[in-house]
């Protein structure tokens, strides 16, 4: 109960002053805003980066051969079937889907804004399981025998569309929704570098997906196979590990068959790199907490010199070192409190000024969720007790410079 | 005589590199008097308030108040004693200018575990008895001399104390008001059953104290 009342008492003679208590308040505010802005854009910048590179499904590693170069050729080689089974066989490894390109040279015409459209593509077969769960609800990617084929196409190609072909001709923006149940025709054998004889494929698409390559639409496997009249290899493949956590030690298994996880390799690069610039910019703002600590406990003190006479005054009718500590204490808390509160809305606007500004004039498809660089509730009780502690670690000083006043030294500085 | 309330035995108090403020004082003074302490400016009387106050402990020599011995207490006992034991009164009032008269009269409480609706309750009957009602809610800045003074006896009595001690409460009021204050005082001392110690070099104490000793270079001489 002392210490309510105590804390009431330090409170109202703050408010008492409050152009002289709270603009301590505003560098705990900025630093507090730019801690929960910068955790809260490196957050969303990790997750986007990620999510590029290693795609929507966490429990997903697409395994490559090896590549070397000589000069500057790249040589690769492929996966065959008895790799696959390897793979397939593999501790936590629940699916393997295959990738396969079709040899054979090809040209796609569609109809897009009213417009022909015709452009060389690299058309790929998969097994279904790999994009099947990104398949438009109500449709199917199973292998047809006949036309129309169904197909996906890769999500990278409709944002490079949207991004840049769009912008250019004035043709409408392509979504998902929109290509899902559109026709679109083959000509396989024939492209603009390499022209011969061909035939025509008509196909719909099914779905959008980020698990095929961004040079063409995607058949199934059994299809392409067909088309090409015999088996083919892999260029890469893509396990399906039981949890996500599993997957690093899958990863090391999959390296351990000479086979590379450029992926996951490219993740964890990512993940560093974010690791270093969260550290970087937590910095800044631990920084910024730190000239506001100073600024706290400069104020502070300068206030336990001119309310001397007060504290004198207090110990005269009763209060103890530690109630006289306790009240700057809760004052430096209560600036704390104000500020990090104050930093906590602005950096939760900030926030979602980026999410707005990334949504509006960002290229389209970026943002995976709509709280990507929302501050997450973590971050925000971290920057909320970090100003907090903060402020408090400040105050500890003037607190006890006044506590340590002579009561009778206090009391004739009036 | 009556049980003595208050005993210095040989109380002595000395700040480094200066002279004794408090020369070997022996003093009683029993429960219910009015004691004016008179003497010339350094001459201890400040000093001998401050001892008996509790505000600092004797270099040497003792100083019992009812049964404590404050050269022995450690800061905690001091100030629980200071707030059930003593009201203070200073010359120059130290009252809060932005807060009003009946926020500063509350100040002691925030130091007690009295309830606080009924430490309010007894700060505005005391406002009201020493002729401030109507101005409970006005700031002390707004009050005259003699108002904030007793404001400032006010805010020494809301904890009961069975002590009032007052160094020179009359000091900065002019002469009509500082006679009002004093009479004050002494019908406080009568109804309350208040002992006071009261400093003063104004002789006009005299009219209202039952006993009055003289210091002068930290010691007794009367």
């Amino acid at each position: 109960m002392r210490r309510t009342r105590l804390t009431r008492l330090a409170l109202g003679e703050a408010g008492a002053s409050p152009w002289r208590n709270w603009p301590l308040a505003l560098g705990v505010a900025l630093g507090v805003a730019c801690l929960v802005y910068f955790l809260s854009l490196a957050s969303g910048v990790e997750e986007l980066l990620r999510k590029r590179v290693v795609g929507s499904l966490p429990n997903r590693i697409k395994v490559q051969p090896s590549s070397f170069s000589v000069g500057p050729l790249a040589l690769q080689s492929s996966i065959n079937q008895t790799t696959v089974d390897k793979l397939r066989a593999l501790p936590g490894v629940t699916a393997a889907y295959r990738q396969a390109r079709l040899p054979q040279p090809c040209q796609l015409y569609a109809s897009y804004g009213g417009q022909s459209v015709v452009t060389d593509m690299i058309v790929e077969g998969v097994d279904p399981g790999l994009v099947s769960s990104q398949v438009a609800s109500g449709r199917s990617f199973a292998p047809t025998p006949s036309e129309p084929y169904t197909a996906v196409f890769p999500l990278a190609a409709v944002e490079i569309v949207n991004a840049g072909i769009s912008i250019h001709t004035g043709l409408p923006t392509l979504t998902p929704e929109a290509i899902v149940g559109r026709h679109f025709e083959l000509l396989v054998g024939t492209s603009s570098f390499s022209p011969g004889q061909s035939v025509r494929r008509r196909c719909v698409i099914v779905g959008v997906s980020d698990q095929i390559a961004v040079s063409g639409p995607a058949l199934p496997l059994e299809v392409v196979e067909q088309w090409e009249g015999k088996p083919l290899t892999y260029y890469s493949v893509t396990l399906e590990v039981d949890t996500p956590e599993r997957v690093e030690a899958v990863a090391a298994a999959v390296e351990e068959l000479g086979l590379v996880t450029p992926g996951l390799e490219m993740a964890r690069r990512i993940a560093t790199g974010v690791i270093w610039a969260r550290i970087a910019l937590v910095g800044f703002a631990a920084a910024i907490l730190l000239i506001a600590g100073v600024g706290i406990s400069t104020g502070l003190s300068l206030q336990v010199r001119e309310e001397a006479r007060f504290i004198g005054l207090y110990r005269a009718v009763g209060a103890t070192q530690n109630d006289i500590r306790w009240i700057y204490l809760a004052r430096a808390g209560a600036l704390g409190l104000v500020g990090s509160l104050a930093g906590l809305l602005l950096g939760l606007v900030g926030g979602y000024l980026t999410q707005w500004a990334v949504a509006h004039f960002g290229p389209s498809g970026v943002l995976l969720n709509d709280r990507l660089f929302a501050p997450t509730a973590l971050i925000l009780v971290s920057g909320l007790s970090f100003g907090v502690l903060g402020c408090l670690l400040a105050g500890a000083y003037p607190a006890r410079q006044a506590a340590r006043l002579s009561p009778v030294e206090a009391l004739r500085t009036g | 005589m009556d049980q003595p309330l208050i005993e210095l035995t040989g109380a002595t108090l000395e700040y480094a590199a200066r002279a004794r403020a408090v020369d070997a004082v022996d003093l009683t003074v029993p429960t219910g008097q009015f004691l004016a302490v008179v003497g010339p400016s350094g001459s201890g009387k400040t000093s001998l308030l401050n001892l008996i106050g509790g505000l600092e402990r004797p270099t040497s020599g003792s100083v019992r108040v009812s049964d404590l011995e404050l050269s022995r207490s450690d800061d905690r006992q001091l100030s629980a004693y200071r707030s059930s034991k003593i009201g203070f009164v200073f010359q120059s009032f130290h009252l809060h200018p932005s807060r009003t008269a009946l926020e500063n009269t509350s100040i002691p409480l925030y130091f007690t575990s009295t309830p606080m609706a009924e430490g309010l309750a007894r700060c505005r009957e005391l406002l009201q008895r020493l002729g401030l009602a109507g101005l409970e809610d006005r700031s002390v800045s707004q009050l005259s001399g003699g108002q904030r003074q007793r404001v400032a006896i006010a805010r020494a009595l809301v904890n009961r104390p069975p002590i009032l001690l007052a160094d020179e409460p009359i000091g900065h009021l002019d002469g009509e008001t500082a006679s009002v204050v004093l009479e004050l005082l002494s019908e406080l001392h009568k109804s309350e059953q208040v002992t006071m110690v009261v400093v003063t070099h104004d002789m006009s104490i005299l009219n209202v104290a039952e006993r009055t000793v003289e210091m002068a270079g930290g010691r007794l001489i009367r």
